[in-house]
């Protein structure tokens, strides 16, 4: 039985390392140069927290991350419907996939937890193929824990048809509080 | 019957009901992928997932309240709590949310908890200030939103239970629908290949029974041409002496009479057995020959048949009968009839002095009796169609013959499960033999007076 399982365990890190390395390479230029200096300690609230396999961090906790430490990655802005709400909204916040690279992200998964501790499984490839947003605000206003806020992941549902899929209606994290990158 | 089985009624009428049918069976599946459509759409299963959730938030508030009420939570956590709540019941009011809750007719009730809610936030500041009354009434108001929340996740869960009801429901009598359209799509296209073969069926029938009277109608072409030339030859020949013998009158020798005469009677000799031979072929073909076997006495048929030949031929016929069975199951006078008719085939195409052999013998469980002659011979490839009516070989040009005997003869044998065998050299002769099945005749049954 011992065996067994240390086998698996051998052969999931086999895996695991393969794929780090593979996704390393990637994103190797970036958090190389990055990986120099530390981020730094947030100043106000914390609204989202990076853990997981990542190469900066500004604590024991991972890297966290108040609402000027994300506006400062650079605003995007996404308008698009979506099935929670009526009408056409006008997202603005940061990209997620500059958010993983600043911090350095290495892995092919990321989970999403939002403050009710819902967690969704999200694939690192969804952030780096698709300009899905951070979203922090919503038609101009900052969006409160009582209409998704403070952070709601948002993907360009209007401009890519592909997106237009109920499965993928569950990454649709609202009330974000932490990203893991497994 | 018309010819053209594709404007015939029923054919028409099956091809109408094959297309009313592949139009049902079109409706039908159409009607099939919209029900399945309804399954994969929105679900009620969103409301369920939606409304359990709510009724947790309003759970942990109500928690909530009850710690902070006892200082073991921050009033950061209680106003957490609240907000996670408020937007559990926004959820309810916009987008697929507010459809659903309206479908399952809980729109007021959204409402109410909503006022209710509001209300509640007015109190939030003496909440904070531990006001017992609020407390007790944030809690309430919890409690009250978490089991409006529960009756929606059951009434969703109820909704979703009839629908998936009405779905699997239409679903199964759609199946059978379409079952039905298509067994009878296939009867239709049954009946449908029905008629197409049978109109094509009756079609080749009617080509080939017109072929056949064209053949029989070029028979008879060729027959009437054949018989009369026939018969013209020995009427000539009679004209041409009795005209002779009425012009030399008395002046004419004994000799002379006697040969005329002879002329005479060898003609009419030629035309009663020409006159036979038609006849019998008639007489066959419209099946007033019947087929009785009897027991038969073969040697005595050859016999019989050699002297029924003309006189000066019957020194030509050599026999070689020794191992030829006496009594056999056959019918003596058609017998009779083929025998004859080749010995005088063998007789007519040789030379006037040369041999006929007649030779008769058993092999295995046949009856062979052959007729050898060193005549003309018939070409080789002739020799499929000799027993054909009316067929002549080339060698025969110049010799009186209708073409029938052998026609004749092969029917003859059919009758007793027999057939004819040639082998022949042109120039040299031929062989003709008659095979067919030895069946031994019983002696207790045997009379050799024919009684018909």
């Amino acid at each position: 039985m011992s065996v067994h399982k240390s086998m698996s365990s051998r052969a999931a890190l086999h895996a695991f390392v393969q794929r780090s390395v593979l996704l390393g390479a990637l994103l190797a230029p970036l958090s190389t140069v990055e990986a120099a200096d530390p981020l730094p300690q947030p100043q106000g609230a914390v609204i989202l927290t990076v853990t997981g396999a990542i190469a900066r961090t500004n604590g024991p906790d991972g890297a966290q991350f108040d609402r000027q430490m994300l506006l400062d990655l650079g605003e995007t802005q996404i308008s698009t419907t979506t099935p929670w709400t009526d009408g056409i909204q006008e997202f603005s916040g940061v990209l997620a996939r500059d958010v993983l690279k600043h911090v350095g992200a290495e892995g092919d998964t990321v989970l999403a937890t939002a403050l009710n501790d819902y967690t969704v499984r999200v694939p690192m490839a969804d952030f780096l193929n698709n300009d899905v947003l951070l979203a922090m605000e919503m038609n101009g206003e900052e969006m409160q824990i009582s209409d998704k806020g403070p952070i709601w992941i948002i993907y360009p549902r209007d401009d890519v048809p592909a997106l237009q899929n109920t499965l993928l209606h569950e990454r649709w994290v609202w009330q974000l509080r932490e990203l893991q990158v497994q | 019957m018309t010819r053209r089985p594709w404007i015939s009624r029923p054919f028409l009428a099956a091809v109408l009901a094959l297309t009313v049918l592949f139009t049902l069976l079109l409706a039908a599946v159409t009607r099939l992928a919209v029900n399945e459509n309804r399954i994969s759409g929105e679900r009620d299963d969103s409301v369920i997932w939606f409304a359990s959730q709510g009724q947790y938030e309003a759970m942990r508030l109500a928690d909530a309240t009850l710690l902070f009420e006892a200082g073991r939570v921050a009033p950061e956590e209680l106003a957490l709590r609240f907000d996670l709540l408020d937007s559990r019941l926004s959820l309810f009011e916009q987008g697929v949310g507010a459809r659903l809750v309206e479908d399952l007719g809980y729109r007021d009730e959204v409402q109410e908890l909503r006022d209710t809610f509001e209300t509640q936030r007015l109190q939030l500041p003496l909440v904070r200030d531990g006001d017992p009354e609020a407390l007790l009434g944030l809690h309430g108001t919890a409690r009250a939103m978490g089991e409006t929340m529960r009756d929606v996740a059951n009434a969703g869960m109820l909704d979703s239970r009839n629908k998936d009801d009405m779905v699997r429901d239409t679903r199964r009598r759609i199946l059978v629908e379409v079952l039905s359209y298509l067994l009878a799509t296939l009867a239709a296209g049954v009946l449908v290949a029905f008629i197409v073969v049978r109109g094509f069926r009756t079609t080749m029938r009617a080509e080939a029974a017109l072929e056949h009277e064209r053949q029989i109608s070029r028979l008879h072409r060729a027959f009437t041409s054949v018989v009369s030339h026939q018969f013209r030859t020995p009427l000539t020949i009679i004209d041409a002496s009795a005209q002779r013998m009425l012009r030399r009158g008395a002046a004419m020798t004994q000799d002379e009479v006697i040969s005329r005469a002879t002329k005479i009677r060898k003609a009419c000799q030629r035309l009663t057995r020409l006159m036979e031979s038609t006849l019998n072929a008639a007489r066959l073909e419209q099946g007033e020959i019947t087929f009785h076997p009897r027991p038969c006495d073969l040697q005595q048929v050859v016999a019989t048949v050699v002297d029924m030949q003309p006189e000066d031929d019957q020194s030509r016929i050599v026999l070689a009968l020794e191992d030829l069975p006496r009594l056999v199951m056959a019918d003596t006078a058609l017998l009779e009839q083929a025998i004859h008719n080749l010995i005088s085939n063998g007789l007519k195409y040789s030379a006037p002095n040369s041999q006929v052999l007649v030779r008769g013998r058993r092999e295995a469980n046949d009856v062979i009796i052959s007729v050898v002659d060193n005549g003309v011979g018939i070409p080789a490839d002739e020799i499929p169609f000799i027993t054909e009516r009316f067929f002549r070989a080339r060698t025969a040009q110049g010799i009186a013959g209708t073409g029938i005997g052998l026609h004749f003869v092969s029917q003859i044998m059919d009758l007793h499960g027999g057939r004819i065998e040639v082998s022949s050299a042109e120039g040299k002769g031929s062989t003709i033999s008659l095979v067919f099945p030895y069946r031994p005749a019983e002696r207790a049954g045997f009379d050799p007076v024919r009684t018909d």
